[in-house]
């Protein structure tokens, strides 16, 4: 598959994980205001749902920045493959006659040039994608431990411990989610930086 | 590769046609290219698309050094016509292009930047090529609707862009007109489904009918010379084209 079909499917990816991020901000919230409901029971919970909130925001975050990655990594790697296209048409030229090679030596080197530097850059953005990828599998990480506490908290709920073991399994679903597809992001980095 | 022939010589002074490349895929529509030189500096008429770049570069390397090549003319914004531009700045960064003001700013996604066009207004323009005098003559709304089409006064030789082109079969493969009633039954369809308006088509007409011309060279096909201009011209003129055909 080309790099550029992979790049797409990554943003995709990076797609879903925001909105996924977001249905974990969301439940959040709504915990808060159920552990609110059972009051000083649910003060643990409370403070689990809050941190669920803060991972939310890190992973969007992360995602963004990822995207952003992305977004230079296409930018970069459309306007080398272009180049790439000049270089063989200017070497075809070349290679057809004596005066032809003698008259394109410097477009020839130029352009070739131009593709190293291009190569130089996407390999410094393919490192900053692998150190952000590596930083969100921990937050990740984090995530899933943050989502298991959810559900030891909620069995102080009192009576709303059913609603808060509902909220809590439904956080925990997501962040699992999140977790699977950051794994999938991480294999698909890895195809474009091989 | 493309073969380049003297197609007009007097002194310095020629017309070089780069046409008929028997190595090009036949996905690819076959076009000729003009250079037009006073020996000094050169213009290239409708230098190519970029997947034809190697041959046109190659077959002027036979015959003109392409270092001395000044300035492209684009007649107008097609592929065909332009979408090389960008290997021709690789070669040399500071060609000028002359195409028509409407395309100013849509060919520049084929390369090159606001340093690299001279716009021709839509009553034509005068271009220096050296000592020469070539006239952009404008042909709007053939097939383009902005288009145009280089008159050299002193050779009296016309670059028609589109008009007069052909779609030949491999047996007419000779770069001159030899049988118009043959020839011209390969360019009726061309000429009805590209050519838009009859309103257009009579003012070109009438415009290059005045004109003292020797060879009317198209982008396509095969060149008219000597009694079949006009009698292109005339062919041309009663033919019913475009939007008058729905």
């Amino acid at each position: 598959m080309n790099e550029l079909k992979i790049i797409a499917e990554i943003n995709e990816e990076i797609k879903k994980i925001i909105d996924l991020a977001e249905d974990i901000s969301l439940t959040a919230t709504n915990a808060i205001l159920i552990a609110r409901q059972a009051g000083s029971n649910a003060v643990g919970f409370s403070v689990v749902a809050r941190e669920l909130r803060m991972f939310s925001d890190k992973i969007a975050t992360a995602m963004q920045e990822l995207s952003q990655l992305i977004y230079q990594q296409v930018s970069i790697t459309a306007t080398k493959r272009n180049r790439l296209r000049s270089v063989l048409k200017l070497n075809q030229a070349s290679a057809r006659h004596e005066l032809a090679q003698t008259r394109l030596a410097s477009a020839c080197v130029r352009s070739q040039s131009e593709v190293d530097e291009m190569e130089r850059v996407i390999s410094n953005i393919l490192k900053s994608l692998q150190i952000a990828m590596k930083r969100t599998v921990k937050q990740c990480a984090s995530g899933m431990v943050i989502a298991r506490s959810a559900g030891i908290e909620s069995a102080h709920g009192g009576e709303m411990t059913i609603a808060l073991r509902q909220v809590a399994q439904s956080v925990e679903n997501v962040v699992n989610n999140i977790a699977i597809r950051i794994k999938k992001l991480g294999i698909q980095l890895t195809e474009v930086t091989a | 590769m493309k073969k380049a022939t003297i197609i007009y010589q007097s002194g310095e002074h020629q017309w070089i046609a780069l046409a008929r490349d028997p190595e090009k895929p036949n996905y690819l529509i076959d076009t000729n290219e003009y250079l037009i030189t006073d020996g000094t500096t050169a213009l290239l008429t409708d230098p190519g698309g970029s997947e034809i770049f190697s041959m046109v570069f190659t077959a002027i390397c036979d015959a003109y050094d392409p270092a001395k090549i000044g300035a492209l003319f684009a007649s107008h914004q097609d592929p065909d016509i332009i979408s090389s531009l960008s290997l021709w700045l690789d070669f040399n960064p500071d060609l000028k292009c002359y195409l028509s003001r409407l395309w100013s700013t849509f060919v520049p996604h084929f390369g090159g930047t606001d340093e690299t066009f001279i716009e021709i207004p839509d009553e034509g323009l005068n271009i220096p090529v050296g000592s020469l005098n070539l006239q952009a003559v404008p042909a709007h709304y053939l097939h383009s609707s902005g288009n145009f089409h280089l008159y050299d006064e002193t050779a009296r030789l016309f670059f028609s862009g589109d008009i007069g082109a052909a779609m030949l079969p491999p047996d007419m493969n000779d770069l001159f007109v030899k049988n118009f009633a043959r020839h011209i039954d390969y360019a009726t369809y061309f000429h009805q489904r590209w050519m838009g308006s009859k309103e257009a088509k009579r003012v070109w007409c009438e415009r290059v009918a005045k004109l003292k011309i020797d060879m009317l060279c198209p982008q396509h096909g095969a060149i008219y010379q000597g009694a079949d201009v006009e009698r292109f011209i005339n062919w041309f003129d009663e033919l019913p084209v475009g939007t008058g055909l729905l």
